[in-house]
C-alpha cells in the first residue's frame, strides 16, 4: 500500500544464533509517530539495530519494506540515503574525526547516491547553522572530534543535529531519554518535535513514559521476548507507567 | 664460512678487489676502511634479530647480487630535470642524491652564515677530524649490536653530505635532501647524511626517498648519523615514497649531550622492504627526545621498524609513537627498546606502539621492551594491535558514509597525531594531504598494485 512507510512482517532475527526477535509485525504510516516500549532484554535495541542494518545481528527470516524497497537487502549506509535514520541509545566516540568533515562526508554522500551535485564549503556551513539551532548545539562542537568528550546531553542533541541534518523519513530514537537530565529531555524531544512533519515518521524506543510527554506518540507497541504482544493509543504508556510489565508478562507467558 | 659471513662478505670481498684504485676523499676512504674492519668483525658472529620480520633483517636485505659503484663510473642520472617533490613550496635548501651521488642544487649555494651543506668528500678542514670521529664511533659502535649495516655503509660509502650548524646558528628554513634511486640494473646504493648541530644550534633536516625505477630492484643503504651538542635543537623528517621494487636498510645514529632536543619522525608512504633503525643515546642532561614514524603498507610491503634509546644523563626525557596502518597481506614489525642506564635519575620514558590490521592477510609483530637499571625513573610502553573499531564503522555507515570511506577516515584519524606531532607547519600540513592521498588508494586492489596502489606519481616530470 502507498501509504505505508515501513512495513515489518514476520522479523526473526538475533546474534550469534540466539534468535531475539522473533516474528515482528509492524506498519508505520507517513506522519506517525510510534513508540516501542518493553521490559529489558525484549529486543527493543535489537529491533532498531537490524532495521539500521547493524553487523552484529543477522535476519533469519521476515521482511522490512522501506517505502516500496527492500531494505534488508541494502547496506546500512544505503539504508540511510533512502531516509533510515538511528539515533544511537549509545553514540559513538570517534577521536580524530571532526564533527564538521563527518557531516560533510555524511551529507554529500547522500547528495551522491541522489544524483545530486556536492554541497560548496559556504552552503554547507550554513546547513549546519541552521540545523544545530534546533537542538541549541554549541558551535564548538563542530570542531571536535565526533563525541569525543560530550556530555551526555551532548551526545544526544548531537544525535537529534544529525538527524535534522539528514533529513529521514523515518527516525528511531533508541532510548533517546536514556542519561538524560530534564531539561536535556526538553530540549532533544523540542528537536524531535521540530522535525516532524505529515511525511516523515518517528519509533521511539523507551523504557520510561517520561519521553512520551515529550514526544506525543500515536501507536504504543509493547515489545515482550521478541514479539510485539500489545499494541494500543497512548494511553497505553501510562497504565504501563502506573502498573509495570508483570501484567503484560503474565498474560503472555500464560498463553 | 657461516651463510651470514657470505652474505657480508661478498661485499668485503668486492672492496678488496678495487683496492687503492677507488677515488676518494681521505675522509671516506677513513670511513671504508673503518667500515671494513668493524665489517670484518660482525660479519663472523652475525645473528639475525629473532624479532625483527625476516625479509627487512641485513642477512635478507644484502644477500642479492647487487651492483655497486664503487669505481664512479658516471651514471646518466639527470637528477633535477627527473624530479618534482612532494612537499613543494617548502622553501628549503636543497640537495639531490641520484643513486649514490650527491648533487647540489643552486639553492646550496647561498647558504646563510654558520650553516654548512655539503658534500663528506668537500668537508672544511676545520670539522673533518669532527666528522670522522663521530663516524668512526658510531661504525665501532655497531660491532657491540651487531648490526652490520652502519659498517656496510661506511665500507661501500662513495659520497654522503655534511649538515652542520656552528655553534648560536639556527637554522629556519630546512634543509631537504632528495634521494632518488633511479637504477638501471639492480644496484645498491650507500648514502650518507652527517647533521651535526653545535653548542645551541637549531636544524630542521627533511629526507625524501624517491624511486623512479619500477622494475628494477634496488637497496639504498641509508645512514643518517646525528651529534646534537649542547643546548642544541634537531628536526629530521624522513618520508619514504619508494616502488614495490625499493628495498632499504635505514639507520639512525644519534647522540645527545646535556639539554639537546632531538625529533625525528618518519613516514613510510610507499615502497617494498623497509628496515629501519634509530638507536639514539641521551649522553647529556636534561636531554629532550622525541621519535615517531607511520606506516601505512599494503600489496605485500613489509616495515620494520627498531629503536633502542638509551638513557645515560638526569632528567632525561623522551617519547616514542609508531603506528601503523596493513591493509592486504602487508607485514609491519615494531622493536622498541628503552634503556635507563645506571645512574640516569629522573629519566621520563615513554614508547607506544598502535598498529591498525586491515587486510585479512595483514600480519603484525611488535616487542616494546624496557631495561631500567636505576631507581627514580618513570617508564611506561604499551603496544596495542587490531581492527578498526567496528563500532564506529557502524556508527558512520548508519549516517550515509559508504564503508571503504569511512575506512579511510578512521585510519587518517588514527594516524593523525603522529603527523600533528610534525611541529614544522609547511610539513604538518602537508603530510596530513600526502597520508590522505595514499589511503584513498591503498584500498586499491593488488591487480593494479603497480601503477594505482596509492599515492599520485610524485615523481613526474618537470
Amino acid at each position: 500500500m502507498s501509504d505505508e512507510l515501513l512495513k515489518v512482517t514476520d522479523l526473526h532475527a538475533g546474534i550469534e544464533g540466539k534468535e531475539i526477535l522473533r516474528g515482528i509485525n509492524l506498519t508505520i504510516r507517513p506522519g506517525e509517530v510510534h513508540a516501542i516500549m518493553g521490559p529489558n532484554g525484549s529486543g527493543k535495541s535489537t529491533l532498531s539495530g537490524v532495521l539500521a542494518g547493524d553487523p552484529r545481528f543477522t535476519v533469519t527470516s521476515g521482511q522490512a519494506v522501506f517505502h516500496g524497497v527492500d531494505l534488508l537487502s541494502l547496506s546500512p549506509e544505503d539504508r540511510s540515503h533512502e531516509g533510515l535514520f538511528l539515533s544511537f541509545q549509545y553514540p559513538v566516540e570517534i577521536p580524530g574525526v571532526t564533527m564538521v568533515n563527518f557531516m560533510r562526508a555524511a551529507v554529500n554522500a547522500k547528495r551522491k547516491y541522489l544524483n545530486e551535485p556536492p554541497l560548496s564549503a559556504n552552503e554547507f556551513l550554513k546547513m549546519m547553522r541552521q540545523k544545530r539551532a534546533i537542538v541549541e548545539l554549541d558551535n564548538k562542537l563542530a570542531s571536535r572530534s565526533v563525541n569525543e568528550g560530550f556530555s551526555g546531553g551532548e551526545k544526544k542533541r548531537n544525535e537529534i543535529f544529525q538527524m535534522a541534518v539528514l533529513e529521514p523519513r523515518l527516525s528511531i530514537l533508541d532510548e533517546t531519554d536514556s542519561g538524560l537530565d530534564i531539561d536535556a529531555l526538553r530540549i532533544v524531544a523540542g528537536g524531535v518535535n521540530k522535525l516532524r512533519t505529515g511525511q516523515n515518521a518517528t519509533i521511539v524506543i523507551t523504557h520510561y513514559q517520561r519521553l512520551l510527554d515529550y514526544i506525543k506518540p500515536d501507536v504504543v507497541h509493547i515489545l515482550y521476548k521478541g514479539r510485539i504482544v500489545y499494541t494500543g493509543g497512548p494511553e497505553l504508556a501510562l497504565e504501563l507507567e502506573e502498573k509495570g510489565y508483570d501484567w503484560i508478562k503474565e498474560q503472555v507467558d500464560n498463553n | 664460512m657461516s651463510k651470514y659471513a657470505q652474505v657480508f662478505g661478498q661485499y668485503l670481498d668486492l672492496c678488496r678487489q678495487v683496492e687503492g684504485r677507488r677515488a676518494a676523499a681521505p675522509l671516506i676512504a677513513r670511513l671504508n676502511k673503518a667500515g671494513a674492519e668493524a665489517l670484518g668483525r660482525i660479519a663472523g658472529k652475525y645473528r639475525p634479530d629473532p624479532m625483527a620480520v625476516p625479509q627487512t633483517r641485513p642477512d635478507s636485505l644484502f644477500a642479492p647480487d647487487y651492483g655497486v659503484n664503487l669505481m664512479r663510473v658516471d651514471l646518466p642520472v639527470d637528477a633535477a630535470a627527473a624530479f618534482r617533490c612532494g612537499v613543494p613550496n617548502l622553501n628549503s635548501y636543497v640537495g639531490i642524491v641520484a643513486n649514490d651521488a650527491f648533487h647540489p642544487t643552486h639553492s646550496l649555494q647561498s647558504l646563510p652564515e654558520g650553516l654548512t651543506v655539503c658534500s663528506l668528500s668537500a668537508v672544511p678542514e676545520h670539522l673533518v677530524e669532527k666528522v670522522i670521529n663521530i663516524l668512526i664511533h658510531i661504525v665501532d659502535n655497531s660491532v657491540e649490536t651487531g648490526d652490520p649495516t652502519e659498517a656496510l655503509n661506511a665500507l661501500l660509502l662513495s659520497d654522503g653530505i655534511l649538515i652542520h650548524a656552528a655553534a648560536g646558528v639556527k637554522v629556519d628554513k630546512a634543509v631537504q635532501i632528495v634521494n632518488i634511486s633511479n637504477p638501471a640494473t639492480p644496484m645498491l646504493a650507500p648514502r650518507r647524511v652527517v647533521v651535526i648541530a653545535e653548542d645551541d644550534a637549531g636544524l630542521k633536516v627533511l629526507l625524501c626517498d624517491h624511486s623512479q625505477a619500477p622494475t628494477v630492484e634496488h637497496l639504498s643503504v641509508e645512514c643518517v648519523s646525528v651529534d646534537a651538542a649542547k643546548g642544541s635543537s634537531i628536526e629530521i623528517y624522513d618520508i619514504e615514497e619508494g616502488q614495490p621494487t625499493s628495498r632499504r636498510a635505514w639507520r639512525l645514529n644519534a647522540r645527545q649531550a646535556d639539554s639537546s632536543r632531538l625529533s625525528v619522525a618518519t613516514a613510510f608512504l610507499q615502497g617494498g622492504i623497509s628496515g629501519n633503525g634509530f638507536h639514539v643515546e641521551c649522553t647529556g642532561d636534561h636531554t629532550q627526545t622525541s621519535l615517531s614514524g607511520l606506516a601505512i603498507c599494503a600489496c605485500g610491503q613489509v616495515v620494520d621498524n627498531s629503536v633502542t634509546l638509551v638513557h645515560k644523563g638526569l632528567h632525561g626525557t623522551s617519547r616514542q609513537n609508531f603506528k601503523s596502518a596493513l591493509y592486504d597481506d602487508a607485514r609491519g614489525g615494531f622493536g622498541g627498546k628503552i634503556v635507563v642506564a645506571p645512574g640516569a635519575m629522573f629519566t621520563d620514558a615513554a614508547q607506544s606502539n598502535k598498529n591498525l590490521i586491515i587486510g585479512d592477510d595483514a600480519r603484525m609483530s611488535t616487542a616494546p621492551q624496557l631495561e631500567i637499571y636505576c631507581d627514580e625513573v618513570k617508564c611506561s610502553h604499551g603496544a596495542t594491535t587490531g581492527s578498526l573499531d567496528d563500532r564506529a564503522m557502524f556508527y558512520m555507515q548508519s549516517r550515509g558514509i559508504p564503508a571503504e570511506e569511512a575506512r579511510r577516515m578512521l585510519t587518517q584519524s588514527f594516524m593523525s597525531d603522529v603527523v600533528d606531532s610534525i611541529s614544522f607547519e609547511v610539513l604538518r600540513q602537508r603530510m596530513h594531504v600526502l597520508v590522505e592521498k595514499r589511503l584513498s588508494g591503498a584500498a586499491a586492489s593488488c591487480d593494479t598494485c603497480a601503477t594505482a596502489c596509492g599515492s599520485q606519481p610524485l615523481n613526474t616530470e618537470l
